[in-house]
């Protein structure tokens, strides 16, 4: 067995105080998360802390900031990152050589992750006179990355709190309820009886969505909330777009969090095919593959713009799409990331929302 | 020519079925349609379709047409298996909501660590029985169509990968579903015509105080180079190599008593009435020895007894653990349909189970030269030679057909469980890793089963059914119904139930079980090791002070029934 693991950082600055002082500032420029503008902070951060020469701070694709002396970082820095991400199997910190003008200067370098996969690179650069000691990186770049899957896991917290908070709003959006109750209102002279069944639809609709709050539900039940959404927006819009419905049969016991695909097919209609001019058409698929299933929702409708959807989903901008953005949110919570939402959409292309979910 | 358009009719529509006619069969505008679940009857036929596999449909019949009724005792440890099944696992299992049994221990355990080992031991499970399937493949498509045994291997392997692969799941309820109605026919339609013959007094007895004879003029070929011992004087019309000796086509050679070689590939025709001439792989049995329970018999090395009792203990407890079959059962919305679904099942695969021997038992008439090519893993695709003519090939056509739905429903399902095993339980990754991982499994099946050409299809389901017997079944069983194990009872059970059931079906696998009592233990050891790993499951569950947390709140949602209607 090994024995107790011992701290590697040793204190090379004057005091413990100074240290930890050092790290708390380089935790919180990773807070952050690692890019353009907490990058020079981190860099200087790890430079006094191995009173190190030079110090350059990559993501998975560029150089970020730098600290220390300057070099010529941006000549090869690349190749090399490239190199080290590639070679991620061993993950032990490694060392290359850079020419500057004649002497040649041996360059530390070590990979940061986040949460196991591998994010971006820290290189440094040593005084001639103290050579650094290989595993005393590994463990910095394994603080940078604690600190950077903590600031993660932060965020996803606070995420859960409002997707949990929108999804509870966006049950049942007033503007849906006015709209219906309009369309039941209109038919109430000239078809009490067409009148009458969106009441009973109606009031199934609300009873599912204000039943005491279950996280999950199975497909089935999913697909009835979704019939008599569908049946309120019908009455509406008339029969201004199509629905067809494709369902393996081996789906439709699969539990899936609680208004799934309502939201989708509510995205579909507000944002797809109202907006359209001529007859839309609304496709809900449903696919068994083996342990999992995914289920498509698509339409014909005029698409989203693929930035604007980019930035929604990314959550930077929490105005757009709502809905979608509370399934992709829960889908990911519950099943972990490798399950989730993928939208494929164009400005007039219609838009296809796939939602993947082990069985 | 029919039998073969029958084989490629099954397949061809099994292709189809899963891939284009479905997208149109289900897409409707109307919710009601479309939300409809499965009912338990289509659910049973599934399951059926599922369940008929070559080890049944081929493998049987083959055993029984060399040792008779000592193997009736495997159909019932079958139908134990599934009564067991249906009444203790299906309903529980489908409660719990897990999907496959990796999944189910991990939630009933809270050990996402144990979920790939417990993965790895249903694709060894998954991977032995795939073997047999394949094989089957081989045999049946070099009987009918006369390839080679790889091209049967090759082509099936290949063309269920890339039906799954391709997304041919899509419906995999409804199509194996079909396939159980091809299966079920495969079985009656011998049945009916062989009971006609029989009532009409036109069969040849079966159990008769010699040996197996040939009761018209046959011609046997020798796919593979075979030792067969002619024990009386025998003049047969040679084509191909005998004893090392290169004959000219039509050579008519009298043979005396003894033990010739028969090169592979030739073809030698014996006359009516002729005593068949064994491979001296095959024990020789008369009628009334064959027809006697508990004789002297070939079977554990010599004791029957112990083979009958083992292979039941085997098959009750490896149906149990089998991890494709469980699957199935997800399809229903609750535990009171997979109930409804298991008793359908049941009414299903008993009558099918009854009528099987009878292919096994007629194919000593049908196929005598079988004794003597020692293939007989042909003997339900023989049972056409027991009438003449145009009907001979129309019962072919039927029961091939049902042997082409049996290995490909069975096939996929398997498939489907190995490769969601690896890229969902020991992995946790999407679509395109299960195609891999369809792939893999597919072509390393297809590799290790042009090795098993010369093992009989009942050995592979043997160690399979082992190796589940031991640890999935324990498992399941367990898991379900004990509240006491624990996650380091799992572990030992499957180490020492798991490992030992490999190692011995290993040894099997290459020939090194020996003879004898130890040959009896080690190539039907099921007798000592479901035992065994069910009492280290216990005594180490009982010893361990870690105990699984939440018990009450696991077992209330496996046992209780659902409520009729939730209020929700």
């Amino acid at each position: 067995m090994i024995g107790p693991r011992r701290a590697r950082i040793r204190p090379r600055a004057k005091d413990s105080s100074e240290v930890l002082a050092i790290i708390n500032e380089l935790s919180r420029a990773v807070r952050g998360g690692m890019h353009e503008q907490s990058a020079p902070g981190l860099a200087e951060g790890v430079l006094q802390l191995l009173h190190a020469d030079a110090v350059a701070i990559t993501d998975d694709r560029q150089l970020l900031g730098t600290a220390g002396v300057e070099l010529e970082w941006e000549r090869t820095i690349h190749e090399h990152t490239q190199h080290v991400l590639e070679q991620r199997r061993s993950a032990r910190p490694t060392f290359y050589e850079m020419t500057l003008g004649r002497t040649t200067r041996s360059v530390a370098v070590a990979v940061i992750t986040n949460d196991e996969l591998p994010v971006g690179t820290l290189h440094v650069v040593m005084p001639a006179d103290a050579p650094l000691d290989l595993s005393e990186l590994q463990e910095l770049s394994a603080l940078i990355s604690s600190q950077l899957q903590l600031a993660e896991l932060e965020q996803s917290r606070v995420f859960a709190a409002e997707a949990e908070l929108r999804a509870l709003r966006a049950q049942v959006s007033p503007h849906f309820l006015h709209n219906a109750l309009t369309a039941i209102a209109g038919l109430v002279n000239t078809n009490p009886e067409r009148a009458r069944e969106l009441i009973a639809v109606l009031a199934e609709f609300l009873r599912v969505t204000f039943r005491p709050q279950t996280p999950m539900t199975t497909f089935a039940e999913e697909l009835r909330l979704v019939e008599a959404y569908l049946e309120l927006e019908r009455a509406r819009f008339g029969d201004r777009f199509e629905i067809q419905l494709n369902i393996a049969p081996e789906t439709l016991v699969v539990e899936i969090p609680f208004l799934t695909i309502q939201p989708l097919v509510e995205n579909a209609v507000r944002h797809g095919l109202e907006a359209r001019s001529g007859p839309g058409k609304l496709s809900i698929i449903a696919e068994d593959a083996g342990p999992e299933i995914a289920i498509h929702v698509e339409d014909n409708g005029v698409g989203i713009d693929p930035d604007a959807l980019s930035t929604a989903m990314e959550g930077t901008d929490s105005s757009f799409h709502v809905g979608i953005l509370s399934v992709d949110t829960r889908l990911r919570a519950r099943f972990g990331a490798e399950y989730g939402l993928t939208i494929e959409t164009g400005a007039d292309a219609g838009t296809k929302a796939t939602v993947r979910l082990p069985k | 020519m029919i039998p073969t358009i029958a084989v490629l009719g099954v397949t061809v529509l099994t292709l189809g079925l899963g891939t284009i006619g479905l997208r149109f069969a289900r897409t409707t505008s109307n919710f009601f349609v479309a939300s409809r679940s499965v009912h338990p009857v289509w659910n049973a036929f599934a399951v059926s379709g599922e369940a008929m596999s070559a080890a049944s449909y081929l493998g049987l019949p083959a055993l029984v047409m060399v040792f008779g009724v000592d193997l009736l005792w495997s159909l019932i440890g079958w139908t134990v298996g599934f009564l067991m099944l249906s009444l203790f696992i299906a309903a529980p299992m489908r409660r719990s909501g897990a999907y496959t049994i990796p999944e189910f221990v991990e939630s009933r355990l809270d050990a996402p660590g144990l979920r790939p080992v417990v993965a790895v031991v249903v694709i060894v499970v998954t991977w032995f029985f795939l073997l047999a399937q394949l094989k089957g493949a081989g045999v049946v498509v070099r009987e009918l169509v006369g390839t080679p045994y790889w091209v049967g291997v090759a082509a099936v392997g290949v063309l269920v990968a890339t039906n799954l692969s391709a997304g041919g799941m899509r419906g995999i309820t409804f199509v194996q579903g079909f396939q159980f109605f091809f299966i079920f026919l495969g079985i009656l339609v011998p049945f009916v015509v062989v009971s006609a013959l029989w009532f009409q007094d036109e069969t040849e007895p079966i159990v008769t105080d010699g040996f197996p004879a040939f009761i018209e003029d046959t011609t046997a070929t020798y796919a593979n180079a075979t030792s067969i011992e002619v024990t009386e004087a025998t003049r047969a019309v040679v084509d191909g190599t005998l004893d090392g000796e290169r004959l000219a086509s039509g050579t008519v050679v009298l043979l005396d008593p003894g033990i010739y070689e028969v090169g592979a590939d030739a073809e030698i025709t014996w006359p009516a009435g002729a005593a068949v001439p064994f491979s001296v792989d095959i024990q020789r049995l008369r009628g009334i020895e064959w027809v006697e329970p508990d004789g002297d018999k070939d079977l554990a090395g010599g004791h029957p007894r112990y083979f009958a009792i083992a292979s039941l203990i085997s098959q009750a407890f490896g149906i149990m653990g089998m991890p494709h079959i469980v699957v199935r059962f997800y399809t229903n919305p609750n535990g009171r349909e997979a109930r409804r679904t298991s008793v359908w099942f049941m009414l299903m695969i008993v009558p099918y189970y009854a009528m099987l021997p009878l292919l096994g038992a007629n194919a000593r008439n049908a196929g005598p030269e079988l004794f003597s090519t020692g293939a007989t893993d042909s003997a339900t695709v023989s049972i056409g030679g027991l009438v003449g003519g145009a009907g001979a090939d129309w019962i072919t056509a039927a029961v091939s057909a049902g042997a082409a739905a049996a290995f490909l429903s069975t096939s996929s399902g398997l498939l489907i469980a190995m490769a969601g095993a690896f890229s969902h339980d020991i992995r946790a990754a999407g679509v395109p890793q299960f195609r891999r991982a369809i792939w893999v499994g597919a072509l390393v099946s297809i590799g290790a089963a042009l090795l098993v050409e010369s093992i009989n299809i009942s050995s592979l389901i043997g160690w399979s059914s082992t190796i589940a017997a031991a640890s999935l079944a324990p498992l399941m069983l367990l898991g379900i119904w004990w509240t006491g194990l624990t996650r380091r009872g799992t572990i030992a059970m499957l180490a020492v139930g798991g490992g030992v059931a490999t190692i011995t079906g290993l040894l099997g696998l290459f020939g090194l079980v020996g003879d004898g009592w130890m040959g009896a233990l080690l190539g039907q050891p099921s007798i000592w090791i479901v035992p065994l790993a069910f009492a280290t499951a216990i005594v180490v569950s009982r010893r361990d002070r870690i105990k699984v947390g939440d018990l009450g709140h696991k077992f209330a949602l496996m046992h209780l029934p659902e409520r009729a209607g939730t209020p929700s």
